[in-house]
């Protein structure tokens, strides 16, 4: 019985008895609630005229927020899949979300005005033609964000409260500049989304890029590629981000464990090996919308301390 | 009577049928969809409700988009079972849905807002591809044809996956509803009129040679024997069925199974003789694709692609036929 390969086979099933310590998580959670911000409030504003529309149906996510910074809220009859802020706009039918969007569905709510994606011109053109509704479709992904608010205050007929808007958030930015400008700066990568093989990443030159001057951060993403840029991991680790924000998170817990496991593949990246890899499920923060800033604000008080 | 007689008059009976399922199948698709639909309102004919503007604007012109995609796919099968002499071939194994598709993709992740076009010119590049590479010394070759396709395909595909990765997530939903295929929420009455008058003129060259078909079916030595240049035949229903296949793809993505289980079905219901295959074979398919049409925009609380559904009803249906032919043979053999 002493001979070697019955001691190696005695440690081999030995070894395979013992517990493997649990490894440390390589991402930390910043919770949900984090992001739950209100909208700014518009003060002292024009009222809704007679003309303004009265029915409206909206499936883009950050305008839906729009509409209801502007005061539209009660006047909201549809939604999108995926327009969940505020609460009170959960109750409402839901038509779809880009891939399933249906106009039958949309102007069965008989709308007076629909607030959609300028891309899908095949149901914009069945609204307009079969249903002879009217359509705003302003433009959202790239650094027009601002000038969408505005179109959409223009086509309901409030235009200066539109104006009010941009400028509060505009002020907000700036704001939140000052109070992070003397915190030392800190090279980010914002994970959008985690395809297979590649990683969606904040491009530079749109909406969404503004979140690194706001927060005092740069973004280490390659120029070009626009808001959503796909990165191979390989790209990924000469970037060398001191943060990851990994946003692709669905809010279920099996999903941080994902994250822990892909971000576990990639040790040698500065922002695992000092454990500033944080994983949030924050729509807000990827949404053009009236919120975007006060997020950013909570996100910046998270990387940087309060 | 004679037998070209009793042809007709049997042809006539069954595609009288087949008028009859697609025309049922027409009304289904009218008064059933997403939303409900008050039919006294659309009856009593009043422009301003609702109910007409969703029935008569826009339903009427999805279902007729429908009808031709699936008379247009159903047709192609046809012609390209008889072409390469293969129960398996459907439209789509000669790569002119991948090129569809592969202009379509290109569309969509350029963010261009109607594809149709696009899709088109695919579905004509890869069409020249294949007939090139199909040619042996000026002839074209049924194993090279379906070879020279399935090639095509595959390199198409890998091009579509890269685009797909490349592409904005955004983009990417919009590619994948457009890959699965169905039909799009709102039609230009031109490029409905003009893939209708396609689908016209390929259904009538179809059934003018029938008779070429049913020859061509057999083998190319009963071709040739009925005096008939068989590599002209070839290259009549190449372009036959690449056109027909382009019009449906361009109008509704590339919808599968239809191409496949539609000219299988018929054949099992009416025999190959193709003087009845094609007509009812054309009606067959308008009807399939405007009940699964039907079906995938109510069945879900969300609309869904038409081409879920033919896939899920097509991919069974097409086992069970093929088990029946198994036990078929076995019962002959035995």
């Amino acid at each position: 019985m002493r001979h070697p390969a019955f001691i190696l086979l005695a440690v081999i099933l030995a070894s395979t008895c013992a517990k493997p310590p649990v490894p440390r998580s390589t991402v930390r959670v910043i919770a949900a609630a984090t992001f739950d911000v209100p909208f700014p409030t518009l003060e002292a504003c024009d009222p809704i005229p007679e003309n303004a529309p009265k029915r409206l149906v909206c499936v883009i996510p950050s305008l839906t927020e729009t509409l209801c910074a502007l005061g539209f809220e009660d006047r909201l009859v549809g939604r999108d899949r995926w327009s969940d802020w505020p609460e009170s706009i959960r109750r409402l039918p839901s038509v779809g979300d880009q891939r399933t969007l249906s106009a039958e569905k949309i102007a069965d709510l008989r709308p007076d005005l629909v607030v959609m994606w300028p891309k899908l011109g095949d149901v914009r053109q069945a609204l307009t033609q079969s249903f002879k509704l009217n359509v705003v479709a302003p433009e959202t992904e790239a650094d027009s964000a601002f000038a969408g608010i505005i179109q959409v205050a223009d086509s309901l007929a409030v235009r200066s409260r539109g104006e009010k808007l941009v400028e509060k958030l505009q002020k907000e930015q700036v704001r939140i500049q000052k109070r992070f400008r003397e915190r030392p700066s800190i090279s980010m990568l914002v994970v959008l989304d985690r395809g297979q093989g590649s990683l969606y990443v904040i491009g530079d030159g749109s909406f969404l890029d503004s979140l690194f001057e706001t927060i005092h951060a740069t973004n280490v993403a390659p120029a070009g590629g626009g808001p959503w840029k796909a990165m191979s991991a390989e790209a990924l680790a000469e970037t060398k981000p001191d943060v990851i924000l990994d946003l692709s998170l669905g809010g279920g817990a099996a999903d941080v464990t994902e994250a822990d496991v892909f971000w576990r593949r990639f040790p040698h990246f500065p922002a695992v090996k000092q454990g500033r890899v944080f994983v949030a499920h924050a729509p807000v923060l990827v949404r053009p919308g009236p919120r975007f800033y006060a997020a950013a604000e909570a996100l910046a008080e998270t990387i940087h301390g309060p | 009577m004679d037998h070209d007689g009793v042809t007709l008059r049997r042809a006539v009976r069954l595609t009288g049928i087949a008028v009859l399922i697609a025309v049922s199948a027409l009304v289904c698709a009218l008064a059933v969809g997403p939303t409900h639909v008050n039919l006294s309102e659309v009856l009593a004919l009043n422009h301003q409700s609702l109910d007409y503007q969703k029935v008569v604007d826009y339903r009427l012109p999805r279902a007729l988009a429908a009808a031709i995609t699936g008379a247009a796919l159903a047709l192609g099968g046809v012609t390209f079972q008889v072409l390469v002499r293969n129960p398996l071939a459907s439209p789509f194994v000669l790569g002119v849905s991948s090129g569809g598709s592969l202009g379509a993709a290109l569309a969509l992740s350029l963010g261009a807002t109607f594809v149709g076009p696009w899709a088109f010119l695919g579905c004509l590049g890869a069409v020249v591809i294949v007939f090139l590479a199909g040619r042996r010394h000026g002839k074209l070759s049924s194993t090279s044809l379906l070879l020279a396709g399935v090639i095509t395909n595959a390199t198409l595909s890998a091009v579509i996956t890269f685009i797909n990765l490349v592409a904005a997530p955004s983009d990417r939903d919009r590619i994948l509803r457009w890959l699965v295929g169905g039909l799009p929420e709102s039609l230009d009455s031109s490029s409905l009129l003009l893939s209708a008058a396609s689908v016209l003129v390929f259904l009538t060259h179809l059934l003018l040679r029938s008779r070429e078909l049913n020859l061509m079916a057999v083998s190319d030595e009963m071709a040739a024997r009925g005096c008939i240049s068989v590599n002209r035949l070839r290259i009549e229903f190449f372009v036959t069925g690449s056109a027909l296949t382009a019009a449906a793809v361009t109008l509704a993505g590339p919808i599968p199974f239809v191409g496949l289980v539609v000219p299988h079905l018929t054949r099992l219901a009416i025999g190959p003789d193709h003087r009845l295959t094609v007509p009812v074979a054309a009606f067959g398919g308008a009807a399939f694709v405007m009940l699964a049409d039907m079906a995938a925009q109510s069945l879900w609380r969300e609309p869904l692609p038409a081409g879920v559904l033919t896939a899920a009803i097509g991919g069974p249906l097409f086992l069970i036929m093929l088990r029946n032919l198994d036990r078929e043979r076995a019962g002959l053999d035995g």
